[in-house]
């Protein structure tokens, strides 16, 4: 199939918008109310393009392509739609630029500058709206608002939770909260990406920064073990906040709050900068230079009784140089685990705790039972996987855990056990689960970081992975840190090596 | 006089089961279910008819049915009494003393397009005589099993539930009627895909307009020949206009479909004070306002309407003599359609407020003629640029009003107030 855009021809398959065609092809439609992860309500009407033989300008982002469809995005009819839906937008909207924190990567402004007009024919007075106290992350200046609705539907599609929804009617309709309700959500941070305008803002970064004078540099979140691909913009070497950098495999276009707040704990005063050595009771400062003669003394002095914990909070390179030193040096206690009391089951567990399987692979799953784990609230990336396995292929989820809590995707069974039930779950000869999962289906079995903590560790983790084979399910391990696998990969253990070999 | 919709106006009790049986009702029902008359029978025979929908669009009934998707997935019909265009008040009289023929229409519908669900969704200002009226009705004719589950004894089931609204103009558009009844806020969805291949809850839906609904059994009843001949002239079939306005008498008039304006201006014993007509807006606020001395001789249908520049719309006939101010006029409609916007599509939430304030600064004596200029382009950058028709209900009666009475806008502005005195 084909269609022309500006008189080039394009393949095209049979459900494509138009706007996807011309998003592929680097063709540029501008857009508020589109955004490619969410639902198409073609209601900012920014995107409306001229078809060959259609009265009207359409909008791109609900309009299918049609075999040899003819669309202009640039000619007359087109640009005149696009300038005046622009010209409609701005009548109500302030320009307040330069003090408006969206300013430089603002949308509207961006938009305006291509497809506005100089200036406005607009005389009458513009709307303003009271501003809402809707938590203590996304800071509002609902004044600047434009409707495009991302921030609901993201609400209603992505994170699960109906939070923010549109009120009163006309022009008098407004983005609110229900009465005296704040963003609750561990994804409530995204809204101010999607946020096309300064409307919802970054409360932490807000006026401590203009967005032209940040630098950018990619990294990778370190709040939990999925690993979020972000990008830390920083401000005379200061991080200032920190942006999802996309990933089609991990976080999408998103970022949990954790994630995205999660770099103010650098500025915390509890932190440890320097190196503390201990005088009788007190803990003197010190800097690495004057510490290290007396580091290496004191390993070689006391090395058979020593011991020594890593975070694995750590990277890879750190970790294998921390090992290559101490065990150099005999000492040969080494572990991460510093909340685990159960060992039993290190001898046979895997080389590096196990996630078989592809986050984007989870939409196929048929069952998925999660043991110990509050997806939505320790892992909310990982939530949004679980929404759309549930609405795009039913998937049944179950939850095992020792505690009460909410997810933000149904869950068709759940159950409160103590750590000695948990055990038995599954072996017990009368089974009253009421989880029957048949072998030739696509199962996960995921245990969360919790379940280490437990003193029957090693026997919870032996029955689930006899069950997991009885069931041919896939096993997930989630750590509990960051880079627990890198931890378990470089010898942070006791009984074994880089690389895995025994001790 | 013919009676189509309104057969029972003037009886005793209109509204009543037993007033409507004995005026023949329910008969084609019967019929249809001791025949088993094939759906496609029925769908052919409302076609031939020529019956086109009363609310406003006017596009043939039976052509609309037969757009049902033929799967047999469930499948539902709405009956549109939501009424709210401006100047239009026929459905809310059909509610109040012709109930039944809304249902047995609704029950011929179900049946013709296999749904097993009729939903009635009443405007939310209905919720005195015509909502009590209605559950009324319903109730009767669940006790005669003309609704049910095996009605009469034929393996047809089919319920029809009642809705009411709470008071929100938009949702009398068929999409956004279809969010309301599903719970949600009542905004337009966007087209395609139409309901009538994913509309409530998904499912294949009809949406129709009361007083169509209403002419249903009439037709099925009575035949196709005698339903086209009933029409004046080159017309078929007949309509409601709800004459308001400047008359000495206004009421609601059933009639020929084709019947000339000037004959329907007589049946209000004409204009109020014998006073000189000067403005008609033939459909409801929305359509274009025409000229006196130009609709006079017009018959009243959709094609000879149109030619010369407004439509048909509901039927709402907004009469107005020589006394009034077209400019205050046309600010009190734009008031309407600024407050009624549902905000969700740019050009009419934002455009709306435009026009309004526009027209008010005016009114105000503080516009000049920049300002006529401007309501000109802001009515055509609305027009044809929204999801739903209420943009362009917005812009139409702006452009008609300044196209046709130019000279009294620009007296306004210029001698900052108004040329009728």
């Amino acid at each position: 199939m084909h269609i022309y855009i500006n008189d080039t021809k394009f393949d095209v398959n049979e459900n494509d918008t138009i706007i996807q065609v011309a998003d592929r092809n680097d063709i540029h439609i501008p857009r508020f109310c589109y955004h490619k992860r969410l639902s198409i309500v073609a209601s900012c009407r920014m995107c409306l393009v001229d078809i060959e033989n259609v009265k009207y300008p359409q909008p791109a982002c609900s309009t299918i392509v049609k075999e040899g469809m003819r669309v202009n995005t640039n000619n007359r009819s087109a640009e005149e739609a696009q300038k005046n839906t622009m010209e409609f937008l701005l009548i109500n909207h302030p320009l307040d630029c330069p003090v408006c924190d969206q300013a430089g990567e603002c949308e509207l402004q961006d938009v305006s500058l291509e497809h506005g007009d100089y200036k406005s024919a607009y005389k009458e007075l513009k709307r303003t709206v009271i501003d809402k106290n809707i938590g203590e992350l996304v800071s509002t200046e609902m004044t600047r608002c434009i409707h495009c609705s991302r921030c609901v539907r993201f609400g209603e599609e992505v994170a699960g939770i109906k939070e923010l929804g549109m009120t009163g009617r006309g022009e008098d309709t407004k983005i609110e909260t229900f009465i005296n309700e704040g963003l609750s959500s561990q994804l409530s941070g995204n809204v101010i990406d999607l946020c096309p305008v300064g409307a919802l803002n970054n409360s932490l970064y807000k006026y401590s920064a203009r967005t032209w004078d940040l630098k950018q540099m990619s990294s990778i979140s370190s709040n939990d073990c999925l690993g979020s691909n972000i990008f830390y913009h920083t401000y005379n070497d200061e991080i200032k906040r920190c942006v999802p950098k996309e990933d089609e495999e991990i976080n999408l276009s998103w970022l949990s709050d954790n994630d995205r707040f999660g770099y103010e704990g650098i500025k915390s005063e509890e932190r440890i900068l320097h190196p503390l050595i201990r005088h009788n009771e007190n803990l003197e400062k010190t800097d690495f230079n004057s510490i290290s003669e007396k580091f290496i003394e004191y390993l070689e002095k006391y090395s058979s009784g020593s011991c020594a914990i890593m975070s694995a909070q750590s990277s890879c390179e750190e970790m294998f140089l921390f090992q290559d030193l101490l065990r150099n040096k005999n000492v040969k206690k080494i572990d991460h685990r510093s909340k685990e009391c159960d060992f039993r089951y290190q001898k046979n567990y895997p080389i590096i705790p196990s996630f078989d399987i592809k986050l984007v692979d989870i939409q196929s799953l048929d069952n998925i039972i999660i043991v110990g784990a509050n997806i939505s609230k320790e892992f909310p990336i990982l939530s949004i996987y679980f929404r759309d396995a549930h609405k795009n292929n039913s998937t049944n989820i179950f939850s095992l855990s020792t505690y009460e809590f909410e997810e933000n995707f149904p869950l068709k069974k759940s159950a409160i056990l103590n750590s000695q039930e948990l055990e038995n779950y599954f072996t017990n000869s009368n089974n009253e689960s009421g989880i029957n999962l048949e072998k030739s289906k696509k199962n996960l079995i995921l245990i969360g970081p919790a379940v280490s903590y437990l003193s029957n560790y090693s026997n919870i983790l032996n029955n689930f992975s006899e069950y997991a084979k009885s069931i041919n399910a896939n096993l997930a391990l989630l750590g509990d840190q960051a880079n627990t696998s890198g931890a378990w990969a470089m010898g942070i253990l006791p009984h074994r090596l880089p690389g895995g070999c025994f001790y | 006089m013919i009676k189509v919709c309104t057969q029972t106006f003037d009886c005793k009790d209109p509204s009543s089961i037993e007033t409507y049986i004995k005026l023949g009702g329910y008969s084609a029902w019967r019929e249809i279910l001791n025949q088993q008359t094939p759906k496609s029978q029925i769908i052919e025979t409302i076609k031939d008819s020529q019956l086109k929908g009363k609310g406003g669009a006017g596009f043939l009934t039976g052509l609309k049915w037969s757009f049902i998707s033929p799967t047999k997935s469930q499948k539902y019909l709405v009956c549109n009494s939501d009424e709210s265009e401006p100047g239009t008040c026929k459905d809310r009289d059909i509610l109040r003393y012709n109930p039944h023929s809304v249902i047995e229409g609704m029950l011929i519908a179900c049946y013709a397009i296999g749904a097993s669900v009729g939903y009635n969704y009443l405007r939310g200002e209905f919720i005195g005589d015509q909502w009590k009226v209605t559950n009324n009705a319903i109730k009767e004719a669940y006790e005669h099993n003309f609704i049910g589950d095996n009605i009469l004894g034929s393996n047809v089931s089919i319920n029809i539930i009642p809705l009411i609204g709470a008071g929100a103009y938009i949702v009398g558009e068929e999409t956004a009627m279809l969010e309301s009844i599903e719970g949600k806020r009542g905004m337009p969805r966007i087209k395609p895909p139409f309901p009538a291949v994913q509309g409530l809850y998904g499912k294949p839906t009809i949406i129709n307009n009361t007083e169509t609904i209403a002419s249903v059994p009439y037709i099925i009843k009575n035949g196709i020949d005698w339903y086209k001949n009933l029409g004046a002239g080159d017309a078929h079939g007949v309509k409601m206009f709800c004459m308001s306005g400047h008359l000495n008498k206004p009421k609601v008039i059933e009639a020929p479909l084709g019947t000339p304006f000037s004959k329907l201006l007589d049946e209000c014993n004409g204009i109020l004070n014998d006073k000189k007509l000067k403005a008609v807006i033939p459909g409801g606020s929305s359509v274009p306002v025409v000229k006196g001395e130009v609709i006079m001789d017009t018959p009243m249908d959709y094609e000879p309407l149109m030619k010369i520049g407004t439509m048909l719309g509901s039927g709402g006939v907004i009469v107005m003599d020589e006394t009034t101010c077209m400019v205050s006029v046309l600010e009190r409609i734009s008031r309407f359609y600024y407050a009624e916007s549902c905000g969700q599509c740019t050009p009419c939430r934002e455009g709306t407020g435009w026009l309004y304030k526009t027209l008010v600064k005016i009114r105000a004596g503080q516009g000049d003629q920049s300002d006529l200029d401007l309501l000109n382009r802001v009515a055509n950058q609305i027009e044809g640029h929204c999801i739903c028709a209420l943009g362009d209900a917005a812009a139409m009666p702006v452009k008609s009003f300044l196209t046709n009475f130019w000279n009294e806008f620009e007296y306004y502005v210029e001698k900052k107030q108004s040329m009728i005195i």
